[in-house]
């Protein structure tokens, strides 16, 4: 299915949000996940099943001032 | 009528060219003051920007002191200001720029106990920590206190922006929910930056300050802005207020501040 991963089109053959994150190397203790408008609880992105169309956003904690 | 003197009105005559801010708004930002937490990488670019523009009183926290390591991009401070109080290098640069602007430095830590009174006295907050802890504390303290606060990070080669104000917009808890576990920030990692993104960001900060204070342009509440330097994209996330969110939700369960000790070390429980 396709969904949109960061703004980009992306092809994948995951339904699950960990697995998704799998395939792109990201840490989920490094993001906070919003899928469509919904900022996606720590503990339910295990099970949070991804659907074809959806918006899937990795936002990323950034530091940085001293 | 706004009684600039002769040096004033040259000093800052490219803004008052501007139609958008004229002698009025530069009087406007005579009359604002803003609170920069951290005189780092984002800090330094933030008030460098904000003193040059005439804000009439910039607040400086920070308690760190300057490291070697800190040069390849915090420009507030040179080499020989290497072990320097950060906020006494900050002031020393900042009054160069612009004797005109009061700075007030504050050598010390933010706590559950100075930082909502610290953010209480200024118009709006520039978010330059390095911590989460404090990045979450300060959060924390402009929702309860009602104050605007620009929120900037950066990481390697990216950096995002956004502007809360807890009347009209998300907070920082409605996007980023919980703080980071213990172990795995990437500040703390020394994960790596490139040193001119801390100008990027900070500046855009500082933009975004600017037009808040003269109320000019579109505002960034309820946008997340992400720069890619290596890219160099921008993207735009749209964030909205989370009625789960555990400050400014429906049901808070956060109705006073606190402490968190977040450790930069891979220890799990301490
Ligand atoms: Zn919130």
């Amino acid at each position: 299915m396709e969904l949109v991963v960061n703004g980009e089109k992306h092809e994948t053959e995951t339904s699950n949000l960990l697995e998704l994150l799998e395939e792109f190397d990201v840490n989920p203790d490094l993001v906070s996940l919003k899928v469509n408008e919904q900022v996606v609880n720590k503990d339910r992105i295990e099970v949070t099943e991804l659907s074809d169309g959806d918006e899937v956003e990795m936002l990323f904690f950034m530091g940085g001032g001293n | 009528m706004f009684d600039f003197n002769e040096d004033e009105v040259e000093r800052y005559s490219r803004h008052i060219l501007l139609q958008e801010v004229g002698v009025e708004g530069q009087a406007k930002l005579r009359e604002s003051s803003v609170l920069v937490v951290g005189a780092g990488g984002l800090g330094s670019p933030v008030a460098y920007y904000l003193v040059a523009a005439g804000v009439g009183k910039i607040g400086i926290v920070d308690f760190d002191e300057v490291d070697l390591s800190n040069l390849q991009r915090q420009i507030l401070h040179s080499t020989d200001d290497v072990g320097r109080a950060k906020t006494d290098s900050a002031k020393e640069t900042l009054e160069a720029l612009n004797p005109n602007v009061e700075i007030i430095t504050y050598n010390q830590r933010l706590g559950t106990d100075n930082v909502e009174d610290l953010v209480s006295q200024y118009d709006i907050v520039i978010d330059g920590v390095d911590n989460f802890a404090a990045r979450y504390l300060v959060n924390d303290a402009c929702v309860f206190t009602n104050t605007p606060l620009v929120e900037g990070g950066i990481l390697r080669f990216e950096g995002q922006v956004t502007l809360i104000d807890p009347e009209e917009g998300p907070c920082y808890r409605c996007v980023f929910p919980e703080p980071p576990k213990p172990g795995s920030i990437p500040s703390c990692q020394e994960a790596g930056v490139l040193g001119a993104i801390a100008g990027t960001i900070g500046t855009l900060q500082a933009t975004e300050a600017i037009k808040y204070l003269l109320g000019i342009g579109e505002s960034l509440i309820g946008r997340l802005v992400i720069y890619d330097a290596l890219q160099l994209s921008f993207r735009e996330v749209k964030i909205e207020q989370n009625s789960d969110c555990s400050l400014c939700g429906a049901k808070p369960e956060i109705t006073e501040l606190e402490e968190y000790t977040i450790h930069c070390s891979l220890q799990e429980n301490d």
